[in-house]
């Protein structure tokens, strides 16, 4: 399953980005973030459901770029693409993060109560497939978050309860 | 971010009604403004929710260290009014079992 949406995202020709943001890396963009996707999910007539789990899922990914790999530095900057096809709605997230290792992200376990920690799984868990493609050369990241449109296959999430 | 407390010292209660967003860029007001007014013993704390209209990790962070600092000087937290999507959000982590939320 994962990789047939991998490959359904591969094959996304170029017109499929409907928008892309270059985006200052500082705390105060997330509320604006917030607004642009909801008004990019309302434009397109993807319903309502879906605005609620993609603000959640791309706050968490902004906040852990903001927080984690630029350590609140606004001088530092990323980019935020939205892709759709008919079957996919994608938000793609560019930014610089020598050293990250997706696989070493912790799994958290929830009945130990911690403060942090749950960003990632909140967006695994909301999203229907998210991949971490990295560059150790230029320590670009790449990260894909994708819900399937108009899919019995979709994980749901919280907004759709 | 709004935040306004109201007191009831004969009940030893404190209300705090919130109002805006909870991501990292707010938290810290909201933290910084119950972790001043937390009181020697046993107090109760109330977060009214009902004008919070979006909540993600940070701000339930902010609130699990909230409740272990109260739980600290034997007080009690209690959430108040979530709206379903904040509320959805404390399910996906099952922290709803760890707050009382009313």
């Amino acid at each position: 399953m994962q990789k047939r949406i991998q490959k359904m995202i591969d094959q996304m020709p170029p017109n499929a980005t409907q928008m892309k943001m270059h985006v200052k890396g500082s705390s105060e963009t997330l509320a604006l973030i917030r607004r642009v996707i909801a008004a990019c999910v309302q434009h397109l007539k993807l319903g309502d459901p879906l605005i609620n789990d993609i603000k959640l899922a791309t706050t968490e990914a902004c906040t852990n770029v903001i927080k984690h790999a630029y350590k609140f530095n606004d001088a530092m900057s990323f980019e935020l693409a939205i892709k759709t096809s008919a079957e996919l709605f994608v938000v793609e997230v560019f930014y610089q993060d020598p050293g990250f290792v997706p696989e070493k992200i912790p799994v958290p376990n929830l009945k130990e109560i911690k403060e942090g920690g749950l960003g990632v799984y909140i967006i695994r868990s909301i999203m229907d497939h998210v991949n971490y493609i990295t560059d150790a050369k230029s320590g670009r990241v790449r990260l894909q978050m994708v819900k399937l449109l108009n899919s019995k296959e979709s994980t749901g999430g919280p907004g759709e309860n | 971010m709004k935040i306004e407390c109201k007191i009831d010292s004969d009940k030893k209660i404190k209300v705090f009604q919130v109002e805006g967003e909870l991501d990292v860029h707010h938290v810290k007001n909201l933290k910084a403004e119950i972790m001043d007014s937390i009181e020697p013993e046993g107090w109760t704390y109330e977060i009214d929710m009902e004008k919070v209209a979006y909540l993600d990790s940070s701000g339930l962070g902010m609130l699990v260290y909230i409740k272990k600092e109260i739980g600290r000087h034997n007080g009690k937290l209690r959430i108040l009014h979530l709206n379903e999507q904040v509320l959805n959000v404390f399910k996906l982590t099952k922290l709803d079992e760890f707050f009382e939320i009313a």
